[in-house]
C-alpha cells in the first residue's frame, strides 16, 4: 500500500487498467510492427503509415457498408461484418505498395537520399487524410451499432450449464467481474489478432526464405542481389506486409472504438508508432512488440497518476529524446540481431 | 563461356571501364590482375548485373545478359564472391549457407524448387571441405574470423553450383598462411574442373594458378596471355611482382 | 342549509379547479391559454395600415436548414397575430429576405430592409457571425434587431457606442446560461453530490464549458472528485473512465464535442457505468443517440426548448407548427416563433411605430408566456427564461422531470 500511494496509484482499479494496457499494447505494437518491418527492410521511415492506417478503416467501412458510406453513415450492412477485416488487411497492403512504387521508387533508383524519402512519405500521408476528407468529408462514421460485438463480456442471461462454449463464457464473465475489468470481444479479438500477427511474423522473419531473404536484403541489397534475390520483390513483399499490419490495425481500431472512422484518426498514433519503435530499437520486430507494450503501460501509468489525458505524451516524447541520446539502439540490446 | 566484348562503364563523369573485351573457357580458371583501381571490381559487378554497361555486350552461355537483372543473373549460375566477403554477419553459418541455395529452392515461395534434403547435402559437402565452417554453424557469420569468413563465403557460392565463380580479391586482407591456404582451395576447385574468374591484386599467387590472365591498367586490357607466361614477363613482373 | 352550502361550495370549487384541467385535457379547446399580452397591454388604438418587420434567415449557404424552419416560425406568428386581430386595425407584415451563409449577404439583406423596405423592426439574422457584420446597420439607424439563434458572447454588447447596442436583443439562450439549469436541476431530482469531470482543455468551446460547470458545481455544493483531460484525436478513453469510475462518483460531468462525447459515453458504460452522464451543449446532437445507441441511455443535456415539453403554450405551437408544415419544429422555430411574437407584442404595447418606442417597450417585457417559457429580457436585452434539461430516454431526448429521480437507481 506504501509503494501504491508513493507512486499513485492508492485508488487505482489495476487489474482493470492492467487490461486497457494490453489492450492499448496491441494496437500500438501491431501498428509499430508495420513502421519497424519497412524500416529494418528499406531503411527509411514511411511517415504515411498512419494514413493507410485511416484508409484501412474505409476501405473496411466501405466493404460491409458499400457506397452508402461515400455520402453519410452506414446504416446498414451490405456485406457480413467480417468482410470487413479481409478488405482493410488486403486494401492497406496494396496501398502500402502503391506508395512505394510512387513515393520511394523512383527516388531508390536515384539513390536518393534518405531525407528525401522521408519528407516524400510525410507529403503522402497529407495527400492520403485530404483525399479521404475529399471522398468521406471529415464526418466520424462507424459501422452500425447493433452489429458490432461491442457490449463487455459480463455474465450472459440464458446460459445453459450443458453447453461447453457457455460454461467458458460465464467463467470469463466470472473473472472479469470479479476483478472490474471490462473488456468486449472486439477487443479481446485485437487483442488475439494481434498476438497471432506478432508470432506469425516473428516466425516469418526467423524461419521461413521470405524471411531470410528480407533479412539478407535488410543487411545489404547489393549482397542479396549476387544471392538471386530479386530485391524490388521484397521491397513490395515488405510493403504489403507493413500497409496489411496497418490496415489491419486500423479496421481493429475502428471496430473496438465504433464510431470511429474520420480522415484524423491516425495522427495521434502516427508520432505514438514512431516512439514505440525508437523505444524498442529501429526495425526490430520483438522490439515494435515490446515498445508497444511498454508505451501503452507507460501511457495507462502517467493517466491514473495524474489526470492529464495527455502528459504521457510529453511524458514518451521526454523518453524519445533520452533513448536517442543514451541508446539509440533502443532498449532491446542487439538489434542487429533480430531485424528483419 | 563468358565472352565480354568491347565493355565501357562509366560512373558519372569517371570512366572505370575503356571498351575492354575478354573470355572465360569452361573449365579455366582465368585471372584478371591489376592494381587498385585499375577496374576489376568494376568488372565483375558489371557482368553480375549490379553496374549497367555503357557500351559493349556480355554473353553468358550464347546469351546475351546485358540487360538482365543482377537477381536473374546469379539465378542462371553466374556467382560471384564478392570483394570483401560480404558474408551476412546477422545470420548463422547454417542460414548463410541457405542463403546460398536460394534460386535453387525457388525463390522466396520455394515454387518449383530443390528439395532442402539435396540442398542440405550440398552444404554437407562444404562442411566437407571447410570443416571449421561445421563447428560454427549455429554462431553468428558476424563472429567468424577473416579467413573462416572468406570460406563461409566460398561455401555459399559453392551451394549455389555455380557455373561461373567469379572471385573478388579473396586473398585481401589475409594472414600469410591463409593465403596460401585460399588459393590451395582455389587449386583443388580448378581440379574439380570448376570454372574461376579471379580477380587478384597478388599476381604471383594468381598466375599461379589460372590458365589464362588479363592485366588490367586503368580500365583498359594492357596485356592477355597464358598465365605460364605472364609469369615470366619482365613488365607484368616490374609492374605486379615486385 | 349549512350542509348544502358546503355541498355547494364544495361544487363550486370543483369545477372552478376541474374544468380548466378538463379542458385542457381534451386538447385546447375555447379556453386554450393564448399567447400574447392581451391584458397587459390594451387594445392599440392608433396602429393601422401594414405594419413591416424584417426578417433576416437563412436560406443558401450552410446554416439554410436552420433559415428554412425559422422562417416557417415566424410566419406561422405571423398568420396567428393577424388572424387573432393582436395590432387591432394594422395587419403585421412579415417582409423576409434571404441572408445567405455569409456575411456579406446578412449586410445586403439588413441593408435592403432598413433603407428600402422600411421596416420597424428586424428579426435575425440566423448565424452570430452574421449578427456581428449585419446587425449595426439597423441599430445605427435606431432600428431594433433581436437575433433568435445568435449564442456567441457578446451579440448584445457587440458595438462600442452604447446607444446602438441598445438596439440589438436577442431570444436565443447562450450556452453559458444552459449548463447552470442543467445542474441545479439534476442535483435537485438526483441528490447528486460528488462528481468526476472530464473535458477537452484544448478548444475554446468545451474549456469554457468546463469552467461553467465547476462554478455551476461550486454553488450547488457539489464536491469534484477529479478533473481529467484530453486533447483533440484521442479516440480512446478507457484509462481517464477506468480511473473516474474507481471514484464511485454519483455522475460523470463532460464537456466535449460530439465525436469524443460519443466515445465517452460508450467506453463509460462498456466500463460498466451506468450512472447519470452531464454533457455540455456540444452532446445536443441527434448524432449522440445515432452513434452512441444504446449507451446514450441516461444522459443529461441542457436545451433551450424542448419539443415535448408540456407547458400549454409549447403545445399548442407544436400542433399549429405541425398541422402547417407536416413535420415537427425544431428550436430554430420555436425561437423565430417566440421572437416575432415578442415583436409584436413591443409595437402593440407601444401602440405606435416609432423604432425608439417599440424598442423601450421590447426592454421592458417581463413574463411574457411562450413556447420557451415565461420569458423576459435583461438589462442588457439577452434572454432570461428556465432552460429545459433532457434526458436521453428511449433512444430520444425527453425532459428531465422528478419523474425521473428514480431512473438510476438500480
Ligand atoms: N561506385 C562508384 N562510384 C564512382 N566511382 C567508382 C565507383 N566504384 C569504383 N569507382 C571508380 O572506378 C574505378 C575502378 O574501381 P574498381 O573497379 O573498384 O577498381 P579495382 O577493383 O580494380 O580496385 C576507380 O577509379 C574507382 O574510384
Ligand atoms: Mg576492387
Amino acid at each position: 500500500m506504501e509503494i501504491l500511494h508513493f507512486l499513485g496509484l492508492e485508488n487505482a482499479n489495476i487489474p482493470a487498467q492492467l487490461m486497457n494496457a494490453i489492450w492499448l499494447g496491441s494496437l500500438y505494437s501491431l501498428f509499430a510492427l508495420g513502421y519497424a518491418i519497412v524500416f529494418s527492410v528499406l531503411g527509411i521511415l514511411n511517415l504515411s503509415h498512419s494514413a493507410i492506417f485511416m484508409w484501412g478503416a474505409y476501405f473496411g467501412l466501405a466493404a460491409s457498408c458499400g457506397t452508402s458510406v461515400y455520402d453519410g453513415k452506414c446504416v446498414e450492412l451490405n456485406h457480413a461484418l467480417w468482410t470487413a477485416i479481409p478488405a482493410a488487411i488486403i486494401g492497406g497492403g496494396i496501398l502500402a505498395v502503391v506508395i512505394d512504387r510512387i513515393a520511394f521508387y523512383p527516388l531508390r533508383k536515384r539513390n536518393a537520399p534518405r531525407l528525401s524519402q522521408l519528407i516524400s512519405s510525410i507529403g503522402v500521408a497529407i495527400i492520403l487524410v485530404n483525399l479521404a476528407q475529399l471522398r468521406f468529408t471529415a464526418e466520424r462514421k462507424g459501422f452500425p451499432i447493433a452489429d458490432v460485438p461491442n457490449t463487455p463480456i459480463n455474465v450472459p442471461n440464458g446460459l445453459d450449464i450443458e453447453q461447453p462454449l457457455d460454461v467458458a463464457r460465464l467463467a470469463l464473465a466470472l473473472v472479469f467481474q470479479e476483478s472490474g475489468v471490462s473488456i468486449s470481444p472486439i477487443q479481446i479479438l485485437v487483442i488475439i489478432v494481434a498476438i497471432l500477427l506478432m508470432v506469425g511474423l516473428s516466425y516469418v522473419v526467423a524461419r521461413t526464405r521470405l524471411g531470410k531473404a528480407m533479412r539478407t536484403v535488410a543487411f545489404n541489397a547489393r549482397v542479396g542481389n549476387l544471392l538471386g534475390i530479386n530485391t524490388e520483390l521484397i521491397y513490395m513483399i515488405a510493403f504489403f506486409i507493413s500497409g496489411a499490419l496497418a490496415g489491419s490495425a486500423g479496421i481493429l481500431f475502428a471496430l473496438a472504438r465504433n464510431p470511429a472512422v474520420d480522415p484524423f484518426m491516425g495522427d495521434s498514433l502516427a508520432l505514438k508508432g514512431l516512439t514505440v519503435i525508437v523505444l524498442g530499437g529501429l526495425g526490430s520486430i520483438r522490439g515494435a512488440v515490446v515498445g508497444g507494450f511498454l508505451i501503452a503501460l507507460i501511457e495507462v501509468y502517467i493517466n491514473t497518476a495524474t489526470k492529464y489525458g495527455y502528459l504521457d505524451q510529453a511524458f514518451v516524447f521526454m523518453l524519445f529524446f533520452f533513448i536517442l541520446l543514451v541508446r539509440p539502439q533502443g532498449i532491446l540490446g542487439q538489434p542487429i540481431e533480430d531485424r528483419a | 563461356m563468358l565472352a565480354i566484348q568491347n565493355l565501357e562503364v562509366r560512373y558519372g563523369a569517371i570512366i572505370a571501364l575503356r571498351g575492354i573485351s575478354f573470355a572465360v573457357e569452361q573449365g579455366q580458371v582465368v585471372t584478371l590482375i591489376g592494381a587498385n583501381g585499375a577496374g576489376k571490381s568494376t568488372t565483375l559487378n558489371t557482368i553480375s548485373g549490379l553496374v549497367k554497361a555503357r557500351m559493349g555486350s556480355i554473353q553468358f552461355q550464347g546469351q546475351a545478359i546485358n540487360t538482365w537483372g543482377a537477381d536473374r543473373i546469379a539465378q542462371h549460375g553466374l556467382i560471384q564472391v564478392p570483394e570483401g566477403r560480404q558474408i551476412i554477419a546477422t545470420m548463422t553459418v547454417q542460414e548463410n549457407l541457405e542463403m546460398g541455395a536460394y534460386p535453387r529452392a525457388g525463390g522466396w515461395l520455394g515454387w518449383r524448387g530443390e528439395s532442402s534434403d539435396n540442398i542440405q547435402a550440398d552444404i554437407e559437402d562444404v562442411f566437407q571441405r571447410f570443416p571449421r565452417l561445421r563447428e560454427r554453424r549455429r554462431q553468428k557469420a558476424g563472429s567468424l574470423s577473416g579467413g573462416e569468413q572468406q570460406m563461409l563465403a566460398l561455401g555459399r557460392a559453392l551451394v549455389a553450383q555455380p557455373k561461373l565463380m567469379m572471385l573478388d580479391e579473396p586473398s585481401m586482407g589475409l594472414a600469410p598462411v591463409l593465403v596460401n591456404e585460399v588459393f590451395a582451395i582455389i587449386k583443388d576447385l580448378k581440379a574439380e574442373g570448376k570454372t574461376i574468374l579471379l580477380v587478384e591484386q597478388n599476381a604471383r599467387k594468381a598466375l599461379d594458378v589460372a590458365d589464362y590472365a588479363y592485366v588490367l591498367e586503368r580500365g583498359q586490357i594492357a596485356k592477355s596471355a597464358p598465365a605460364f607466361d605472364l609469369r615470366d614477363d619482365a613488365e607484368v613482373i616490374e609492374a605486379y611482382l615486385g | 342549509m349549512n350542509k348544502f352550502l358546503k355541498v355547494l361550495v364544495s361544487c363550486w370549487l370543483i369545477a372552478v379547479v376541474m374544468l380548466p384541467l378538463s379542458a385542457l385535457a381534451q386538447d385546447g379547446g375555447e379556453d386554450a391559454p393564448q399567447i400574447g399580452f392581451w391584458d397587459e397591454c390594451a387594445n392599440p388604438e392608433n396602429l393601422e395600415g401594414e405594419i413591416s418587420v424584417g426578417a433576416v434567415f437563412s436560406q443558401v449557404g450552410i446554416a439554410a436548414p436552420y433559415g428554412a424552419t425559422q422562417l416557417n416560425g415566424a410566419k406561422l406568428a405571423e398568420q396567428q397575430i393577424n388572424e387573432s386581430g393582436y395590432l387591432g386595425a394594422a395587419t403585421f407584415v412579415l417582409a423576409d429576405e434571404d441572408g445567405g451563409s455569409e456575411r456579406e449577404t446578412a449586410i445586403a439583406a439588413m441593408t435592403k430592409l432598413v433603407d428600402e423596405t422600411g421596416v420597424v423592426a428586424v428579426i435575425g439574422p440566423t448565424l452570430s457571425s452574421q449578427a456581428f457584420a449585419a446587425d449595426p446597420v439597423a441599430a445605427e439607424q435606431g432600428i431594433p434587431v433581436m437575433g433568435v439563434s445568435n449564442t456567441a458572447n457578446g451579440i448584445t454588447s457587440m458595438s462600442e457606442a452604447d446607444d446602438v447596442n441598445q438596439f440589438i436583443f436577442r431570444n436565443s439562450l447562450p450556452e453559458a446560461d444552459v449548463i447552470p439549469n442543467t445542474i441545479a436541476v439534476s442535483v435537485a431530482v438526483l441528490g447528486i453530490q460528488k462528481v468526476a469531470i472530464i473535458y477537452g482543455d484544448d478548444d475554446d468551446f468545451t474549456y469554457s464549458g468546463y469552467t461553467v460547470f465547476v462554478d455551476s458545481l461550486d454553488e450547488n455544493g457539489v464536491e469534484i472528485l477529479s478533473e481529467d483531460t484530453f486533447q483533440k484525436g484521442e479516440t480512446d478513453f478507457s484509462v481517464a473512465l477506468t480511473n473516474i469510475i474507481a471514484e464511485e462518483p454519483d455522475a460523470i460531468v463532460v464537456s466535449a464535442l460530439i465525436n469524443d462525447a460519443v466515445q465517452i459515453v460508450i467506453q463509460s458504460r462498456q466500463l460498466g457505468y451506468n450512472g447519470p452522464i452531464i454533457g455540455g451543449n456540444g452532446f445536443n446532437s441527434p448524432a449522440l443517440m445515432v452513434d452512441a445507441g444504446d449507451a446514450s441511455e441516461g444522459v443529461l443535456v441542457g436545451a433551450a426548448w424542448n419539443i415535448v415539453s408540456q407547458a400549454p403554450l409549447n403545445v399548442s405551437f407544436v400542433e399549429a407548427y405541425t398541422e402547417a408544415y407536416g413535420a415537427a419544429p425544431d428550436q430554430f422555430a420555436a425561437q423565430a416563433y417566440t421572437g416575432t411574437w415578442l415583436m409584436a407584442t413591443a409595437i402593440r404595447c407601444a401602440d405606435s411605430t416609432s423604432s425608439d418606442l417599440i424598442r423601450d417597450e421590447l426592454a421592458s417585457i417581463e413574463g411574457f408566456d411562450s413556447p420557451l417559457g415565461p420569458f423576459s429580457f435583461d438589462v442588457d436585452r439577452n434572454p432570461v427564461h428556465i432552460p429545459v434539461v433532457q434526458i436521453v430516454d428511449g433512444g430520444k431526448f425527453e425532459v428531465f422531470t422528478d419523474a425521473y429521480a428514480d431512473y438510476f437507481a438500480e
